[in-house]
């Protein structure tokens, strides 16, 4: 994003909260409808579970909403709605502290390093290229992927309704993860420039 | 060349980790991978990449089934768009509770309108059964059917009532047949045919095998093309192979095939990772053993049409193991 455009951002996220300040309900809505699902699925990541992620994002816009003549954004919208989410998501995880313990596997990424990070744009750009990468997987190897991932098969199941072999199926599979691997690891390089010529901007 | 060696030895071990993460990895190989994971710091990192792509792809499949007016609606009953006023947390969680509830009414309404439509349609009635569901039934001629989970059956409407054939899809089903020698029942998988001889007997396809146990009476395996026939009585079973279309015949049956219809299951110094796949089969919940040392721990007792959390409460008091829950998932863990 270049200077010009963030600038810009900046003053559409401002003209948004002045309406949000004369409670305008259409654009409350809008701005819902456009923030939902990315913000849904960064909350998911952290409290794994889908109620409380439903909740987490309510919370956060009816903060929002009730709040509206009162908010202090620093920077844009958009990060402030992230680390809001992240935030509530985590104070609900700590008062349920118990279940913390399970998912110290999934690594959550703190990243306070730069002020306008903003976590669920980036998850929703890596989740989009993911998909795009599965979409352009051969078609066979689509398919056993899918089955495998979305319809939750076991790699046995799957050989049995396709009629191939195992083996094949664990092909398929390791070809599919390699690939989908190697398309991120690209994605991951271009992120991390963008982030880099962000900081020059700021920095100069 | 070095780099092709490289990747070859990354697919292999791939292969491990998915197996791994389906939980199907043999015990030496789950140490074979672990050493290859602390051989290399390039490996470790492989192997997390791999866990964090398994789960970005399930968060992708959550992200494309959202769907914000939906959520948008719910969000509005709470705001009410009048005066600013707090939310009451207890109406909002029944509010979800509801949602879910009208949920699963509605997936139960397609799939009736499904077999509805095929039936009437093409004569063809369908019972299918989700992944986590199971299902009894009765046919025309008063046979009773019992579906596991992921199951498919389908038979004539129209040539039931001459010849009692009923087509096995998928999955497995457990059947309590109405004899009568004039019309013989069977079902049919691919190429083979199971006839009732007057019984109750379970069908299960699995990967490349049909397993069939016979609880009451006999049954008769015919293999189409082939001239033999296998007759299987009360306490036989049959192991069917798709591929070489043969048919082994042993006296002893798993003692919890059929489990899943009527949950009474035995284990006798059975290991835990054993009890925890019958479990998983009949209940069609997720258990995970979590720590590694409990695999080798074996269980025996019995139990009579308990649910799950009992069940496993006794095994973990016997065993002193912990159980954790999470989105409805059984994670054991050692007691320390």
């Amino acid at each position: 994003m270049t200077l010009r455009e963030n600038e810009q951002k900046m003053t559409i996220d401002n003209e948004i909260l002045q309406e949000l300040s004369k409670k305008n309900q259409a654009v409350f809505d809008a701005l819902y409808k456009e923030y939902y699902k990315k913000l849904f699925v960064l909350s998911f990541k952290y409290i794994r579970n889908q109620e409380l992620a439903e909740e987490v994002v309510h919370d956060v816009f009816l903060k929002i909403w009730n709040q509206s003549d009162s908010l202090q954004i620093t920077q844009s919208l958009s990060s402030y709605l992230s680390k809001a989410v992240v935030n509530t998501s985590l104070t609900m995880l700590k008062s349920q502290k118990r279940e913390l313990e399970n998912y110290t596997r999934y690594e959550v990424e703190f990243s306070n390093d730069t002020d306008d990070h903003d976590e669920a744009e980036l998850l929703e750009k890596k989740l989009l290229k993911i998909e795009q990468a599965i979409s352009q997987l051969p078609v066979q190897c689509k398919k056993v992927f899918l089955m495998s991932k979305y319809e939750k098969l076991k790699q046995q199941e799957i050989s049995g309704r396709l009629n191939i072999s195992i083996k094949t199926v664990k092909n398929h599979l390791t070809y599919a993860f390699k690939k989908i691997r190697e398309t991120i690891g690209e994605n991951r390089i271009i992120i991390m420039a963008l982030i880099f010529i962000q900081l020059m901007h700021r920095t100069f | 060349m070095r780099d092709l060696n490289f990747n070859s030895e990354e697919s292999e071990y791939l292969e491990l980790i998915l197996e791994e993460l389906e939980g199907i990895i043999t015990a030496g190989n789950a140490i074979r991978l672990k050493e290859w994971r602390l051989l290399s710091a390039n490996n470790n990192s492989f192997y997390l990449d791999i866990l964090k792509l398994k789960d970005d792809v399930e968060l992708l499949q959550l992200y494309k089934a959202l769907k914000p007016e939906e959520s948008l609606d719910a969000l509005h009953k709470k705001i009410n768009f009048n005066p600013i006023s707090k939310p009451e947390r207890e109406t909002k969680i029944r509010n979800i509770q509801f949602g879910r509830w009208l949920g699963i009414a509605a997936s139960f309404l397609i799939i009736s309108l499904v077999a509805f439509y095929f039936g009437r349609s093409n004569d063809i009635v369908s019972f299918k059964t989700a992944a986590t569901e199971q299902q009894n039934f009765i046919l025309p001629d008063g046979t009773k059917i019992f579906l596991n989970a992921n199951t498919e059956v389908n038979y004539s409407k129209s040539n039931f009532q001459k010849s009692r054939k009923l087509e096995l899809v998928k999955g497995e089903c457990f059947l309590n047949v109405v004899h009568n020698p004039d019309e013989p029942f069977s079902i049919h998988y691919k190429d083979l045919a199971v006839t009732d001889v007057g019984t109750s007997f379970n069908v299960k396809v699995a990967h490349d095998q049909i397993d069939i146990s016979v609880n009451t009476g006999q049954v008769k395996l015919n293999i189409k093309g082939a001239e033999t026939e296998t007759i299987l009585n009360a306490g036989e079973a049959g192991y069917y192979q798709i591929v070489d279309k043969t048919v082994r015949k042993v006296k002893f049956q798993d003692p919890n095939y059929k489990a899943y219809t009527d949950r009474n299951i035995y284990f006798n110094n059975t290991s835990l990772p054993e009890v925890v796949k019958t479990l998983e089969s009949v209940y069609h919940k997720k258990i995970v053993i979590q720590s590694s040392d409990l695999k080798t721990r074996k269980f025996t007792g019995e139990f009579k049409k308990q649910k799950i959390k009992d069940v496993l409460k006794v095994i973990a008091e016997t065993l002193q193991i912990n159980i954790v829950t999470k989105n409805g998932v059984f994670y054991l863990v050692s007691a320390k």
